[in-house]
């Protein structure tokens, strides 16, 4: 018997193939090429950073919801979604965190600096880390869960605070999207909502797929136990 | 104690950098909403074309990571099932003998 993939898993695969593809391309060669003080050609990496921040608090807000309705009713879909979404978290997180350093070595002239954005940005991704850690180490038992819901509650309660920190406390990092549209060219717009399309396809695909894995697996172990209870009891 | 150079608006001890320091806005009001240049060494040390090969290089490696990270997990899982199927069929071959 083979895992059947859904038409829902496949267009979104071939959908999130096609927009990244696209993306990169217009990246590389519709964006215009930002001032030095922006870090140049390194400006480029804002069509996918921008987009994997906000993957990341999709993402974060689905472990939130999920880990929030787990601890209400502990059943195996919760447990799932709110599982899928840490991993997935953890992972646009890394790719914030990476592409970010990277590019503000050319635009702020250092890799990393104790920015309030940063920083909070940073204790999210952590946060995530740790739920994703536990669940792999510390077994699978309905307190590890409880206990790793409710850090995924609050890695998303932190979320808000990464977005309004700019605002609230300044540092190096711009606000990126203001009411006047962020200050950056129509062409840069166009890329950038591109970007966001499909790296947000992306993330609904990863989360789908993590997320049947996960309840698969929950529903194997059930009949691994009920094969094992009824040869035993033979 | 009062200082001409404190700002009310700032709180006790805290005061806004003068004009002609490089030091960061105090205030979230005085933040740029644009990349504000770097000023420092008048070469080039760091290359931009790197960073952005080595950004794009990173995004990748994570995506093609975790898509096998998935991938392989769904194999255990494909594997834990046809174990599953086997001891079912072979169960069921006992009950009919």
């Amino acid at each position: 018997m083979r895992i059947h993939v859904s038409h829902g898993a496949t267009f979104l695969t071939v959908l999130s193939g096609i927009l990244l593809t696209a993306l990169f391309l217009a990246a590389a060669f519709y964006a215009p090429l930002a001032q030095p003080e922006a870090g140049g050609l390194s400006q480029k990496i804002f069509y996918f950073h921008v987009p994997a921040a906000y993957a990341l608090y999709l993402c974060g807000a689905v472990c939130g919801i999920g880990s929030a309705a787990y601890l209400v009713r502990p059943t195996s879909s919760n447990n799932a979604w709110a599982r899928a979404a840490a991993e997935c978290a953890v992972i646009f997180g890394l790719v914030v965190l990476t592409s970010g350093p990277l590019w503000a070595k050319k635009a702020w002239g250092v890799y990393w600096t104790w920015d309030p954005r940063l920083t909070t940005l940073l204790l999210s991704v952590l946060i995530y880390a740790s739920v994703v850690v536990l669940r792999v180490f510390a077994g699978d038992g309905d307190a590890e869960r409880r206990f790793a819901s409710a850090l995924g509650v609050l890695g998303t309660v932190n979320l808000p605070i990464i977005h309004l920190s700019v605002r609230k406390w300044g540092g190096n990092h711009p606000t990126v999207i203001t009411r006047g549209g962020g200050g950056i060219a129509p062409e840069m717009r166009h890329v950038l909502g591109l970007g966001f399309l499909a790296i947000t396809a992306l993330a609904f695909l990863l989360l789908w797929i993590r997320a049947r894995n996960a309840r698969l697996s929950d529903r194997i172990r059930e009949l691994e136990d009920h094969l094992s209870l009824s040869e035993f009891s033979e | 104690m009062s200082d001409a150079s404190q700002d009310p608006g700032l709180g006790p001890g805290l005061q806004r950098p003068s004009a002609d320091s490089h030091a960061l806005p105090a205030a979230p009001a005085d933040r740029s909403s644009e990349f504000v240049a770097v000023s420092g060494a008048e070469e080039e040390t760091t290359s931009a074309t790197t960073m952005l090969v080595s950004a794009y290089i990173i995004f990748w490696l994570l995506l093609l990571g975790f898509v096998w990270m998935t991938w392989r997990r769904q194999q255990r899982l494909a594997e834990r099932l046809r174990i599953i199927e086997t001891r079912l069929a072979s169960s069921n071959t006992g009950d009919h003998k």
